[in-house]
């Protein structure tokens, strides 16, 4: 099990990284999610050994690695830009770390090529020049590099960030089965969300340098802890709100009205989420407001509808059975805020 | 940006180190700075203080344009230039299309076979056009005896047209790369789209292709006139004593006349004009990254449409590459062939193949004490080449060194342009530069067998850099990271990263060090030591004697020669590391 203990790391007096805490579990594939300067590639790179943190420790089951060289650690790598040795063929790219490993010829040659159909590339590349492969058979070639020496740890930076979006969805599925498939651990960095969700057993979501929520990806995206987390994973209908104390009973003044806080909150200047999947358009919940269709939109198995409540715009998110009346005409929704309204301190 | 952090991070580390090293990296680029101006700005220097002194700023140019001779040199210098480029860049622009467009069987045999004139040496080229068109050569003993004539019917060598023709025949190959190249990543989607806006193919040309390839063509016709316009051993040898153009007639000035001042007068008009043409060359190149969609070349080629375009363009092609072969093959095959009616013939040998003046090349045929054996030349030639192999690594090593780390100091920023300038001066004015310069205190030379080895050395650095910066430039921190997470440990990552990366691109310079040194004509007939010549010089001194022994010798060592760089050449490509290495 990899763990990161307080780590701290600035460039030129700028912080890169505080105080980062986390851990990536044997045999999971922990995903690194943020925005482009969130840190994630320095996290990689301290953890790879290529940087040195200011504060703070690398841990290896329960061991500081902290000053281990790189070459040391045992750790594969996948570049974002795959970095392969120009000078080597393919075979040569994904011997170089069991030959660095001193592994008899015979068995580097075999391992190359299981590693070689995990990534599902036949033999016949293993003496194709690095140069005169796709984007798509690079990215296979450093993903092959990196896992044949069979290191405890596999960190991958951007695998697919340069590739365009077909292939994309295609090697997202390959990757997650490969690294199944191997049992292998896992550091994953993207800052895109799906890719995240589809290829994570858990998300760390960094912001600017610091953990802001660690979760699995359903529970992250039922339950963001902040409106930074709220929007970074897309969600809509997010408001401002102001919290009024009023006896025992806090509520929300928002620009669709007053509304019960659904938990325990303090007072002051906040924002909520309201939950597209959590609006009916029936009577069901506590909360009972007219709207305006302006937009549906059919999407499969779900139908989405834009309404408009009182000059907001709000989003829903209906099974589709679901029947709409006509573009314009009024309709009335419910919710029960304890259940669609998720409440964070703005900013 | 997670790069940018990243990047900011490498340069940060980058930083301390060349501050750790400040003082070794300041020493490092001062080795190529004070070779420069030792024996490039010190030389060109004083050939400027030469044409100036006691004359009065102006009196030289003022007295060369007064000539009505050297005034006609300098006319010719431009004329013979101007028509042998527009010639050159007739044969090679239909050739750099259809390389560009079509898919062929020999297509990259053509394209080889255009290179090979390029980088063998004049004597070599001059050579191989007597051996086929000269007095003693295949075709006019053929057409003798076939038609039982007296005389020799073509007259070929000490023409104009000999000099126009090896023009052409050198420098079709520039053409054919800078042009034919940028042709063929063009994307044909572009000349589709104005056909499917109603151009014809004529319009398609005129206003879209044209335009667009324009910046290849202007730089490939520039770099053309360039080599037209300081060509020596072609003219020298080629076009004979009716034909001086500036470059020989310094050469005339300075080793026939000894009047130095003349000499130096000419080979300031060159270096000016020189200059200029290479300051717009440096220009037009950096306007080729003109951003146009480009294509990897193998999705554009096609097939030719119909029988007859195929039989045409097949025969034009075929005619483009007996031209390149023909004079190389009849250099190689005449001198293993011993003819009937070779004037002045001597010894006992039946007309037929003969191994007789390769067997002879240990033998002197004048006696003179100036004259050294071709054996002897050849010896000479290998220890100013592999001098020069020596002398242009060890500058152009820290040279290239400084350069592939950036500029983060001034001394590097300099270094760049002020290493390419010698590939813009010409040879003879290099050699006249030290002749003036180097023949008195404070830098006494003239008995020093190095002086070749130093002017090969200013030779050659331009191309060392060239192949060995982005080789020293490609082994981006990156691949060593890459290496380390793999397992490599700080001398692994030497033994497996950097030396073969840097390895045959240290191969490759040696190689281009040795094929110029060998080679190299202009600058080393004007300060080789008469009783130590080297293969071009002896080969030079062999042509213009009478006798078939010493033609011969002459033919024998030039196949030699042109073995040796072409060989050369070809173990060059085969070692260059795809994606690096610049023209």
């Amino acid at each position: 099990m990899l763990e990161l203990r307080h780590v701290t790391k600035s460039f030129d007096g700028q912080r890169a990284l505080s105080d980062v805490s986390f851990r990536a579990k044997t045999g999971e594939i922990t995903v690194l999610l943020g925005p482009s300067g969130s840190g994630k590639s320095t996290l990689l790179n301290i953890v790879a050994g290529l940087a040195v943190p200011e504060r703070g420790q690398v841990l290896w089951n329960e061991k500081d690695i902290s000053s281990l060289p790189v070459h040391r650690r045992g750790f594969g790598l996948m570049f974002q830009d795959y970095a392969l040795f120009p000078h080597r063929d393919v075979f040569g790219n994904i011997a170089f770390g069991l030959q660095m490993a001193r592994q008899s010829s015979v068995r580097i040659t075999k391992r190359v090529r299981e590693v070689l159909s995990l990534v599902g590339l036949s033999n016949e590349f293993e003496h194709r020049e690095v140069s005169s492969l796709s984007g798509g058979e690079q990215q296979r070639v450093a993903l092959a590099r990196a896992l044949a020496p069979q290191p405890r740890l596999s960190m991958l930076d951007e695998p697919l960030g340069s590739l365009d979006r077909a292939l994309r969805t295609r090697l997202l599925d390959d990757l997650s089965t490969i690294l199944r498939k191997a049992g292998q651990t896992t550091l994953y960095v993207t800052h895109d969300q799906e890719e995240a969700y589809a290829i994570a057993n858990r998300i760390v979501l960094l912001r600017a340098g610091h953990v802001e929520q660690v979760a699995a990806p359903e529970f992250l995206y039922r339950h963001p802890t902040s409106e930074f987390v709220a929007r970074f994973l897309g969600l809509e209908n997010l408001m401002p709100a102001t919290a009024v104390r009023s006896g025992r009973q806090v509520w929300l003044k928002t620009p669709i009205g007053n509304l019960p806080a659904p938990n325990r909150i303090a007072n002051g200047e906040l924002v909520i989420l309201l939950r597209p999947d959590a609006i009916h358009l029936d009577k069901r919940g506590s909360i009972q407001l007219k709207a305006r269709l302006i937009k549906k939109r059919f999407r499969g198995r779900q139908l989405q509808a834009r309404i408009e409540v009182k000059k907001t715009r709000l989003v829903l998110d209906l099974p589709s059975d679901v029947e709409l009346p006509a573009i314009g005409k009024q309709i009335a929704i419910s919710f029960d805020p304890k259940e669609a309204l998720q409440v964070f301190p703005r900013g | 940006m997670a790069g940018e952090r990243f990047s900011r991070e490498r340069h940060s580390l980058d930083l301390q180190l060349i501050l750790r090293n400040k003082f070794l990296f300041a020493l490092l680029s001062l080795i190529p700075l004070v070779f420069l101006g030792l024996f490039y700005f010190y030389p060109l220097g004083s050939i400027l203080a030469l044409s100036f002194e006691s004359e009065g700023f102006l009196k030289p140019f003022v007295e060369v344009f007064a000539s009505v001779f050297l005034r006609s040199i300098v006319g010719f210098t431009f004329w013979q230039a101007s028509l042998s480029t527009i010639l050159t860049l007739a044969v090679g622009l239909p050739a750099a299309y259809l390389l560009a467009r079509y898919r062929f069987p020999g297509k990259s045999f053509l394209r080889a076979l255009s290179g090979v004139p390029f980088v063998l040496p004049t004597l070599v080229v001059a050579a191989a056009f007597d051996a086929l068109l000269g007095p003693r050569g295949w075709l006019n003993l053929g057409l003798m005896r076939l038609l039982n004539l007296d005389s020799v019917p073509i007259h070929f060598v000490n023409t104009f047209t000999a000099i126009l023709v090896a023009h052409i025949f050198y420098n079709t190959t520039i053409v054919l790369r800078l042009v034919g190249d940028f042709w063929g990543r063009l994307s044909p989607r572009i000349e589709q789209a104005a056909r499917n806006l109603g151009a014809n193919s004529w319009q398609t040309f005129r206003h879209i292709t044209l335009p667009l390839i324009s910046p290849a063509l202007a730089a490939a016709a520039l770099l053309v006139y360039i080599f037209d316009f300081t060509s020596f051993g072609v003219i020298l040898i080629l076009g004979g004593p009716r034909f001086a153009t500036l470059e020989t007639e310094i050469y005339y000035q300075t080793a026939a006349l000894f009047d130095l001042p003349t000499a130096a007068a000419l080979a300031l008009i060159q270096l000016i004009c020189t200059l200029a043409l290479t300051l717009i060359y440096t220009g037009l190149i950096g306007r080729l990254s003109r951003p146009v969609e480009l294509r990897a070349p193998r999705a554009i080629v096609r097939p030719f449409s119909s029988f007859g375009k195929r039989v045409a363009v097949m025969a034009f092609l075929a005619a483009l590459a007996l031209f390149f072969a023909a004079p190389l093959a009849g250099l190689a095959t005449r001198s293993i062939t011993r003819l009937e009616g070779e004037r002045g013939q001597t010894g006992s040998g039946k007309p037929g193949i003969t191994f007789d003046y390769y067997a002879a090349l240990g033998q002197d045929q004048r006696g003179n004490i100036f004259f050294a054996t071709p054996t002897e030349a050849i010896r000479t030639s290998l220890i100013y080449a592999g001098s020069t192999v020596f002398l242009a690594l060890a500058i152009g090593l820290p040279a290239s060194w400084a350069l592939a780390r950036r500029s983060y100091a001034l001394l590097s920023r300099l270094l760049d342009p002020l290493l390419m300038l010698p590939l813009g001066t010409s040879a003879v004015t290099l050699g006249l530069g030290f002749i003036v310069a180097l023949n008195s205190p404070p830098l006494d030379l003239r008995a020093s067998p190095i002086l070749i080895p130093l002017a090969h050395t200013l030779v050659a650095l331009p191309f060392v850099v060239r192949s060995l910066a982005p080789a020293l430039r490609s082994i981006r921190p990156r691949l060593h990271q890459a290496a380390a997470v793999l397992g490599a440990g700080p001398a692994q990552v030497l033994r497996h990263i950097d030396v073969p990366l840097v390895g045959r691109a240290l191969i490759v310079s040696a190689l281009f060090a040795f094929a110029i040194s060998i080679g190299e004509f202009g600058a080393t007939a004007m300060i080789a030591r008469p009783e130590y010549p080297t293969i071009p010089v002896l080969i030079y001194r062999l042509l213009s004697q009478p006798g078939a022994l010493t033609y011969g010798q002459a033919l024998a060592l030039s196949t030699i020669l042109m073995l040796v760089t072409g060989g050369g050449m070809l173990a060059m490509e085969k070692l260059r590391v795809a994606e690096i290495g610049e023209f």
